[in-house]
């Protein structure tokens, strides 16, 4: 085994193994020397003539001890001398203590010092009892409390209670805890003391979850963001990746392109903008392994962090060049047991709704801009006379007529009905529910938590119902078998169904295309109240697609800790996720005059797939902590080895013998089978070391050596470095503000690779397909085609990025500030070849030669205070900027159509409008417009174009940069300048949060049928924002001459008019909440909270009115998308 | 503690049997180039992704096929940028693709891998051929002189700044390829039907052979002449390839159909509206492409009747003046012309032909569950894909529903794309090219077509002459029997896809440049069009001062087009090729 392993990794690994090696030889000859720390263990001490405070440091930094004492009770500063081997704690305390008149209680790691001599009160003693929680009323267990003075104290049970007797009414108690604030309370006349412990304010005491580890946020020097499980609690959020939109500057969260917001459908993340040109998406990583944000339950996060700049994310390599999202689950705590529930329901309304016009306004609409494209009248005096008595008086006659053309149907066309179509196509309101139940605790060695979860949303669709479920169940258990020996599990399993409408396939345009392309006269229910084929109503309701995932992952992770200080972790993780998806389209049917159905779809069939991913991932890694004197270091290595498969197989049936038990068995047609697979496996090593004095100069230096499959042999490795340091100034002798708690100065730089390319981009593959769209003897056989080109250079693309930061921390830590800036250069994306001439007969393959720099900034500023017992409160505001521009691109003639040198990402060209032509002699002296845009003659009404190049015409030029024409860049889609602002506070019982975001500056062009409602296509529409269109009595107008006809796009060219401001602010949730007191219930209940909370209340936004900023683009266009959910939520959080 | 140690050197050496075996990953649902050994398997499968480059789909066959010539009027001027003359030069793509030729030249370099016996090898190879034949055939129709490519290149291959050699050239060895696939082709075969075969070569090489012999007869004098050699060469060559199939005497005219819901003696029409299983196996059609609802293939075929054809078309005036009166005269002398006031009128008494391509009130157009619908009025008026001309396609549609659709939009007919009669009108004009056609040779061919539909005979006059006169001959400087050889072309092949490549290889410029007219528009006044057609309004930009209906009138020339001669006969080449490839040339006139 060793032979093999030695040789195969020799060339690459020989200096990294024996730096491995070096380290453990090290370690353990350490660990041989100094024994063990624990209780049980023996220490070896030898000091002669020092101060019992400096015996009792050795002491901390031997073990995991430390020391609770009073300074002005017990006296440290008499010397003594102790030389003793392999004693137990206690007999070195006994010889050093108690001859100077200190007593001490031992209470797991803490030592409580106490004065001997000092005696409790001598009147009226008495009892005191109650119960300690934390700040969200969870019982507190091993609080320590002391009577001030005295050796005499308790520690609370594992619910939080305590009896203490013997107090006199004179004497304070003294609550601590481990990161809480300590607190002095007098007894007085109280006999029930109940204490609620803060945890200690946000500052230096805070620890930051790191890639393979922690580290006190003073001591960060990368750009790390990070936020407790506080800011997704009680949301009425599909998924977690919602949630944190706003919450980490700089963490951008959009809901996926093609069917934004679709039920079910997870949120996508981006960290510092635009990575690459080809796309790419941040690592996330929960409990340290490759996860999917959108499947986990949110209520089982613990806490986020986001490693944003090279030097943090760098120790991850090759997937990590977008960056890295943490995610830690919840655990249990040692000597509790908790079962936490939380239900909630919820009522979800559409926000935003277009407005379309009745059907007369349509009418009238529709003939005007029939008049000006000179075509005849979309509506005849006999179908607008209907249409009037229709909506005059409904019941007085039918909705349509008999079609002319063909007397045994109806007609649509010609129809005088009056639908709101927007209305008829989406619900009013929709439910939602959400239960947890979490169980949680643990014993001295072992704790566990289990929960469950279940989600169930109702969406929108009025027809065809869609409905989307998941289960989560999470188990953590960590035990710790021996003092050296920790083990720890973690069971995963999700499982979700989307069951929803299947659209026919998308031929007849997706749910949102269909509600946009109705026409309101168009009869919904013919005259014998059958669904016309028009309302598309029989399509939505005929065809199902039914997606249900289950996930299982498996993590399991032995933690050796030799010495203290030296940690090994092995962790071996097993995920597999399942996809069985399926799709039926039935036969349909529309309705004839005689009331006879016949059918409109005859082509019923049926679709199967099934796919199982499996992913395994090994990491072995060991971290050293090293304390000499003031110089610190940490010290990691490590190396991970993950594969990932995927294998689906799926298969297609036409012409079902009936539409009730739609399977592939029930097809009469030719079956069509397939499948794929795809598989990847990394390799790769790491290394980290840190260093500090003091806690005063700071740096880290990162690398990791990474390998892939997805990269021929001699092209598979890269080595990414990473260098970060820090200043803390406040540290210095010099600095001198009292009111600065922490300033800190951060600069790093490191470069990244990225692997998230195709699997097998450098293999020629032939492809095979099925079915071919000929016959032959009488079937159609598979085919196979040429195979390409391919290169065999092929290799990562590598993001360089530099950070400079700045943390401050004032006012007692209330006040919390910090900011970076960076620049990150993307080089040798994949871009196109170099162009060969077409006789080459197929693709060039790409290489990689493009070029790209982002610029940003993140600021985040929080104000946390306790103004006093009754009342506390926390605001938080981010502020995140990226804008990326392209610096090498292979396009020689800086064609506009696509990336050239210089283009900024996001640049929207367009011409600028003077106004809309209003006078005769405008028209006559105006640039002449028609040779290039429209060979139709302009009229009074339409755009004027500014003649930017000062030649004769309006035109777009050849397209190119040095020749765009009379455009121009007139706007940029690029969302800049994200904020998020979070307030929380709490009063008696009573919460209340409030969560803002948005974005400040941000262009998009709409056009298209939601924006222009006339757009000369099969179907237009007509909305109350485009019947402020021009004529002759209405010149004041926004939009131009309609036109019924493909005239009218001449006046909708991407203009500056017309372009949309996009940037807006949402209240994006507010939540009040009261936690019931405790008094009232008997002890059982722990806790008890009620909510109410509104999520997508709000917003302000520039944008027209018929869009929702956050709903812009949809997979059919503009606006089509599934709209933003405004929702109400009552619940319920009960802990027992 | 040594415990420890071993223990991780175990469990690092068990995780990564080997590094690079682990990181090497091959695909496993997909063969690669070095993977295919041209077993017959995967010979046929190569040779099989070609089909569905031939037409066939009748959505855009029917209406699209014969667009840009003088048999149609779409509805968009500009429809095809050669014949309006308003082909821009593209700044890429534009055509000028040899994606397929790479793709057989793949398989001609490395099929001698295969293990398989020469007989099997030779099959597919033929075809190969064929396909290689058919594409370059293909990019020679649209851009004439190319670079002959023999090898798959490489992006640093010197062939990629190769000059293009003379179509006469690529001609010859496009007819020389063909002559190997002849040689090595199958029969047609009745199992292996849809397949590419020998006669099928055979026919496709009289084809090109003719194409090429007319059109460097006929552009001799202009900027598109091939390199001057002797023309007469192809003129055999197609002679004999056409002989060839007629001389095997495996196929013959179709003249069996009868129906009682239509007029006698439908055969011709039946051939393009027959169901796949029935055209399989009908003795004229050498390859067509065959549709099925069990393997769900089908077409939009309905839309025949229920629309104009994509963005608007209509049947042009041109080609029904073009059909014989019953008595075997042209309407200019027949004393059975009726005139063309009316539909009815300009139907009647006329070659069989036009009632079986031109819809005519009364003609069945669907026959559904026992209820059959008759055509009444052309749909000059629907939105958006109006009938431009008044004159409505009936070859293609058939009224038949098959019962798999009750839907009634969908068809699974057959779509015969290389027929019998293409053999015989090559054969007649190679001959009369070559100065051999008797009526020996015209009873073979052009009678056997006219008497299938119970037409006179065409007979020989002298040398050249055919016993009469008609003033309104399309190429009055050519012979009589030329000027009756192409007409009986035209009326034969009408929607097929061969009107607009037979006008530029003769070298048409003034049938391109005519008006596209449409029918008389008086004859619609009052019709119960709906919506309706207001004859007036359209009169106004739309009609010719004869009251022929012109959608083009308000363009340029009082409908006439604008098709340039010195240079829309080839396409042009795209900017970008230019630049990347300096030895390359513009097409004359760009």
């Amino acid at each position: 085994m060793i032979p093999g392993f030695y040789k195969c990794w020799k060339s690459k690994l020989f200096v990294f193994m024996r730096t491995v090696l070096f380290f453990i030889v090290i370690s353990i000859s350490q660990a041989l020397a100094l024994s063990s720390f624990s209780q049980e263990s023996r220490l070896n001490l030898n000091i002669q003539n020092e101060t019992i405070l400096k015996i009792l440091d050795r002491i901390e930094d031997q073990t995991d001890f430390y020391f609770m004492f009073d300074a002005t009770v017990v006296n440290l500063n008499q010397k003594t001398s102790i030389n003793c081997k392999e004693q137990s704690i206690e007999e070195i305390l006994n010889k050093i203590l108690i001859d100077h008149g200190i007593s001490y209680t031992i209470v797991d790691r803490q030592i409580a010092l106490t004065n001997a001599n000092s005696k409790a009160g001598s009147q009226q003693s008495k009892t005191i009892s109650g119960r300690v929680t934390d700040s969200s009323g969870v019982p507190l267990p091993g609080v320590s409390i002391v009577i001030k003075g005295t050796t005499q104290g308790i520690i609370t049970d594992a619910n939080g209670q305590y009896t203490l007797s013997n107090v006199s009414p004179d004497a304070t108690l003294v609550f601590s805890f481990v990161g809480m604030n300590t607190q002095e309370i007098r007894v007085g006349n109280q006999s029930d003391m109940n204490v609620m412990m803060e945890e200690k304010a946000v500052g230096i005491e805070d620890v930051v979850v790191v890639g393979y580890g922690t580290q006190k946020k003073a001591n960060l020097t990368g750009a790390v963001g990070q936020v407790s499980s506080a800011v997704l609690e009680n949301r009425a959020i599909q998924n977690a990746g919602q949630g944190l939109q706003g919450t980490i500057a700089n963490l951008n969260v959009t809901t996926n392109p093609g069917d934004p917001g679709k039920i079910g459908q997870g949120a996508s993340f981006q960290v510092r903008g635009v990575g690459s040109i080809n796309g790419g998406s941040p690592l996330v990583l929960i409990d340290g392994v490759q996860g999917d944000l959108n499947q986990i339950n949110p209520n089982d996060i613990d806490n986020i962090s986001v490693l944003k700049d090279a030097a943090s994310a760098s120790i991850y390599g090759a997937r990590a060049s977008f960056g890295v999202i943490l995610i830690t689950t919840k655990n249990g705590k040692a000597n509790t047991m908790t079962v936490s529930v939380n239900s909630s329901v919820s009522t979800n309304e559409i926000t935003n709704y277009p407005k379309v016009v009745n059907s007369l306004t349509y009418a009238e609409v529709m003939n005007d801009a029939s008049q000006n494209a000179g075509i005849a009248d979309y509506f005849g005096q006999e179908q607008i006379d209907r249409i009037k008595q229709y909506i005059d008086n409904p019941g007085s006659i039918p909705t349509t007529v008999v079609d002319p053309t063909d007397p045994s149907k109806w007609s649509y066309a010609l129809g005088n009905d009056n639908i709101n179509y927007m209305k008829i196509y989406y619900k009013d309101h929709m439910l939602s529910q959400k239960h947890d139940i979490a169980v949680s605790g643990g014993s001295e060695t072992t704790d566990y938590r289990f929960s469950f979860g279940y989600l169930d949303q109702d969406g929108v669709y009025s027809f065809g119902q869609d409905v989307f479920n998941r289960y989560n169940i999470l188990a953590n258990v960590n035990s710790k078998l021996k003092k050296w020996l920790s083990l720890k599990f973690q069971t995963m399993f999700n499982k979700g169904k989307i069951n929803e409408p299947y659209e026919y396939a998308g031929s007849m345009g997706n749910y949102f295309h269909t509600a946009y392309t109705r026409q309101p006269h168009w009869a919904f229910y013919d005259p014998n109240g059958n669904p016309m084929w028009t309302s598309q109503k029989q399509y939505f309701e005929g065809a199902r697609r039914i997606t249900k995932n289950d996930e299982i992952k498996l993590t399991g992770e032995i933690i050796v800790e030799p010495i203290s200080g030296w940690k090994i972790n092995a962790r071996l993780s097993y995920d597999k996720q399942v996809e069985d998806g399926s799709a039926h389209e039935a036969k349909l049917y529309a309705w004839n005059v005689d009331n006879t159905p016949y059918e409109i779809y005859s082509n019923s069939s049926y679709t199967k797939s099934y796919s199982a991913k499996e992913y395994k991932n090994f990491e072995l890694f060991s971290s050293y902590d090293k304390k000499i004197g003031g110089h610190s270091f940490t010290a990691l290595v490590g190396m991970q080895a993950e594969d990932y498969g995927l294998s689906s197989v799926g298969g297609y049936v036409p012409y079902l013998v009936t539409d009730e038990i739609p399977s592939l068995n029930t097809g009469t047609g030719k079956k069509n089978t397939w499948d794929d697979i795809d598989e990847w496996s990394n390799a790769g090593f790491f290394g980290r070391i840190n260093y500090n004095y003091n806690e005063k100069y700071l740096v880290e230096l990162n690398a990791r050596y990474d390998a892939t499959s997805k990269f021929p042999d001699g092209k598979r490795w890269g080595f990414f470095p990473s260098v970060s340091g820090g200043w803390n100034i406040s540290k210095e002798n010099f600095f001198q503000i009292d009111q600065i708690d922490l300033l800190k100065l951060r600069a790093s730089y490191g470069s990244l690779g990225n692997q998230q390319v195709s699997n097998y981009l450098f293999f020629s593959t032939v492809p095979i397909s099925a079915n071919l769209g000929w016959i032959i003897g009488g079937d159609r056989p598979n085919y196979i085609g040429a195979p390409g080109l391919v290169s065999n250079n092929l290799t990562w693309e590598t993001a360089n990025t530099l950070d400079f930061g700045l943390d401050l921390q004032s006012l007692n830590n209330r006040l919390n500030f910090s900011f970076d800036w960076y620049s990150r250069k993307t080089i040798d994306m994949v871009g196109p070849a170099n162009a060969v001439p077409g006789v080459l007969g197929t693709s060039v393959p790409s290489t990689n030669n493009a070029d790209m720099v982002t610029h940003g900034f993140e600021l985040t500023i929080g104000w946390k205070d306790k103004v006093n017992k009754d009342f506390s409160y926390n605001v938080q505001f981010n502020l995140a900027d990226y804008s990326s521009k392209i610096t090498k691109y292979n396009n020689p003639n800086k064609l506009l159509s696509t990336y050239y040198e210089g283009y900024k990402i996001g640049d929207i060209w367009g011409y600028e409008t003077v106004g809309i032509i209003q006078t005769d002699d405008q028209l006559e002296n105006m640039t002449d417009q028609r040779t290039y845009i429209n060979n139709n003659p302009w009229h009074k009404g339409d755009i004027e174009y500014r003649n930017l190049n000062n030649d004769n015409v309006i035109s777009p030029g050849s397209s190119t940069l040095d020749d765009p024409g009379d455009r121009k860049v007139i706007g940029n889609s690029t969302p800049r300048y994200s904020v998020g602002l979070i307030f929380d506070c709490e009063w008696k019982g009573f919460d209340f949060n409030m969560f803002w975001q948005g974005v400040l500056k941000r262009d998009v062009w709409l056009g298209d049928i939601p924006f222009f409602g006339i757009t000369g296509s099969w179907t237009q529409q007509v909305y109350e924002t485009t019947t402020d269109y021009w004529t002759s009595t209405n010149t004041d107008a926004y939009f131009a001459r309609p036109y019924a006809s493909s005239e009218t796009t001449k006046n909708q060219l991407v203009q500056t008019r017309f372009l949309q401001d996009a940037s807006y602010v949402r209240l994006k949730n507010i939540q009040i909440g009261y936690t019931l007191p405790q008094n009232i219930f008997n002890s059982k209940i722990q806790k008890m909270r009620i909510y109410v909370s509104g999520e997508n209340l709000f917003y302000l936004s520039g944008i027209d009115e018929n869009f929702d900023p956050e709903r812009v683009h949809g997979s059919w266009g503009v606006g089509k998308t599934y709209p933003l959910l405004r929702t109400f939520t009552a619940g319920v959080n009960i802990q027992f | 503690m040594k415990i420890f140690l071993f223990a991780i050197v175990i469990i690092t050496s068990l995780s990564i049997v080997s590094c690079e075996e682990y990181l090497d990953i091959q695909p496993k649902d997909t063969i690669t180039d070095k993977g295919l050994s041209f077993s017959k398997n995967e010979m046929e499968m190569y040779c099989n992704q070609y089909y569905t480059s031939l037409p066939g789909n009748l959505t855009s066959w029917v209406w699209e096929s014969d667009a840009a010539s003088d048999n149609d009027v779409p509805a968009n001027y500009g429809w095809n940028g050669l014949t309006f003359g308003t082909q821009t030069v593209p700044s890429s793509g534009g055509g000028w693709s040899f994606t397929q030729i790479r793709s057989v030249n793949f398989f001609l370099e490395n099929y001698s891998k295969s293990a398989e016996p020469l007989s099997i090898q030779q099959k597919y190879l033929g075809e190969i051929l064929f396909w290689k034949a058919y594409f370059y055939f293909n990019l020679m129709k649209n851009f004439g002189d190319l670079p002959w490519l023999t090898k798959t290149l490489d992006v640093d291959s010197p062939e990629l700044m190769g000059e293009r050699v003379s179509r006469s050239v690529i001609a010859d060895s496009i007819l020389s390829i063909l002559d190997e696939s002849i040689a090595m082709l199958p029969l047609k075969s009745q199992t292996d039907i849809g397949r590419i075969h020998k006669d099928l070569a055979l026919l496709f090489k009289a084809r090109v052979a003719l194409y090429e012999g007319t059109w460097e007869k006929y552009h001799a004098g202009d900027a598109f002449k091939g390199d001057g050699r002797d023309i007469n060469r192809f003129f055999v060559q197609a002679k004999e390839a056409a002989e060839a199939v007629i001389d095997g005497e495996r196929y013959s005219l179709y003249h069996e159909y009868a129906d009682p819901a239509l007029p006698e003696g439908f055969s011709y029409w039946r051939l393009f509206s027959s169901p796949s299983n029935e055209i399989r196996t009908n003795p004229e059609v050498l390859l067509a492409k065959e549709y099925s609802y069990a393997l769900n293939l089908v077409y939009w075929g309905q839309q025949i009747r229920t629309s104009g054809g994509p963005d608007g078309h209509g049947i042009s005036k041109s080609l029904v003046d073009s059909y014989l009166c019953r008595d075997g005269k042209p309407t200019a002398t027949s004393s059975l012309y009726l005139g063309d006031e009316t539909l009815e009128n300009v139907t009647a008494n006329r070659d069989p032909r036009l009632i079986m391509t031109v819809l005519t009130p009364g003609m069945p157009i669907k026959i559904f569950k026992g209820v059959t619908d008759t055509f009444k009025l052309p749909l000059l008026t629907l939105t958006p894909w109006p009938n431009t001309t008044g004159y409505q396609t009936y070859k293609w549609l058939s009224p038949f529903i098959a019962n798999e659709d009750e839907s009634g939009n969908f068809t699974s007919n057959g779509v015969p794309l290389f027929r019998y009669a293409e053999v015989l009108l090559i054969a007649a004009e190679a001959n009369a090219e070559l100065g051999t056609c008797t009526q020996t040779v015209l009873d073979k061919t052009i009678n056997e077509l006219r008497t299938r539909v119970g037409m006179p005979k065409l007979t020989l006059t002298g040398q050249t002459g055919v016993g009469f006169t008609d003033p309104n001959w399309d190429f009055p400087s050519l012979s009589p029997l030329m000027n009756e050889i192409r007409r009986e072309r035209r009326v034969e092949l009408a929607f097929e896809g061969f009107r607009t490549d037979d006008l530029f290889r003769w070298a048409a410029t003034d049938l391109l440049q005519a008006s596209r007219l449409g029918s008389k528009i008086e004859q619609w006044r009052g019709k119960p069009f709906s919506p309706a057609y207001d004859v007036d309004e359209v009169s106004k930009t739309k009609k010719n001062a004869a009251g022929y209906i012109s959608p083009y009138f308000d363009k340029i020339g009082e409908g006439k087009i604008g098709f340039d001669p010195t240079k829309n006969y080839l396409y042009p080449l795209p900017i970008d090729q230019l630049v990347l490839n300096k030895n390359l040339k513009q097409n004359p006139g760009y």
